[in-house]
């Protein structure tokens, strides 16, 4: 955590005395803003939030297996105005979550990862989340699956 | 940049390796299936009860849905648990760790399950 600990085995430092004290991750309110910054951090958020998609999702198939009059009630919540956000943040998680990991396997090739690059695939990744959210939504209104 | 090539990651002294190689596995195999589950969202939405039964009981879909929803699990497991372990140390966070896997299990089984009813007809509804 100090400064003081630099240097030496993390054994030498203290003394084997004491359970080690490993330093944790940055905290957010230490960065100072930056596109790759922002691009992490809303990776990892959509990364939790499409586990609360995923279990919407299961919730759907449970609903369809327990019957009609179930199905019915999951759907009644489903299209409803705030079912339709919490869709409607479901897709933009998915959109971004999905550019933000292509960037990464991008990334893990060890290609793209000059800061100047690394910052355009970044921002690529948020045009993409907006116009492809925009996109989807725009297919299901207008083709009537989906009434707003 | 990357001093060590892709094919010569590993070993680790643990499972270090191969959790790095889970994590990219998952990723890729998750892109096209995630545009697929997007895709399948115009199928689903709107369509009724008659219409996504009829929609699960394609083989096709049901497969996908299967293999999508665990490799899902898999790779947010691996996800929630790199949070975890940034965060929390000790015994809560191995507590949270255990508990994010057993989760990701259980999710899959209810939703392997689920479809199990549908696709075979063993449900209560129609």
């Amino acid at each position: 955590m100090s400064k003081k600990t630099a240097g030496g085995s993390p054994q030498a430092r203290n003394g084997g005395a004491r359970p080690l004290v490993r330093p944790l991750s940055p905290h957010l309110q230490i960065w100072r803003f930056h596109a790759t910054m922002l691009g992490s951090i809303l990776h990892r958020m959509t990364g939790v939030g499409l586990v609360a998609g995923a279990i919407a999702v299961v919730a759907w198939l449970v609903a369809l297996a327990l019957g009609v009059d179930a199905y019915a009630c999951f759907v009644a919540y489903a299209a409803s105005p705030l079912g339709l956000l919490v869709w409607f943040l479901f897709s933009i998680a998915a959109f971004y979550h999905l550019a933000a990991g292509i960037r990464h396997l991008i990334w893990d090739t060890g290609a793209g990862l000059s800061i100047k690059t690394a910052n355009a695939l970044t921002n690529f990744s948020f045009v993409f989340t907006v116009v492809a959210t925009a996109a989807f939504w725009a297919w299901l209104v207008m083709t009537g699956k989906v009434q707003p | 940049v990357s001093e060590t090539p892709l094919k010569q990651v590993g070993p680790s002294a643990k499972h270090g390796a191969g959790t790095w190689k889970a994590e990219r596995w998952t990723s890729l195999l998750l892109v096209p299936l995630a545009l697929w589950g997007l895709w399948s969202v115009g199928d689903i939405a709107g369509a009724g009860y008659e219409g996504a039964v009829a929609w699960l009981r394609q083989p096709v879909n049901a497969a996908l849905l299967l293999v999508t929803l665990a490799i899902s699990a898999w790779h947010a497991v691996l996800g929630l648990h790199v949070v975890i372990e940034d965060y929390l140390h000790g015994g809560f966070g191995v507590f949270l760790l255990r508990l994010t896997t057993l989760m990701g299990w259980l999710l899959f089984a209810v939703a392997a399950g689920a479809v199990a009813v549908v696709f075979f007809g063993l449900g209560f509804g129609v």
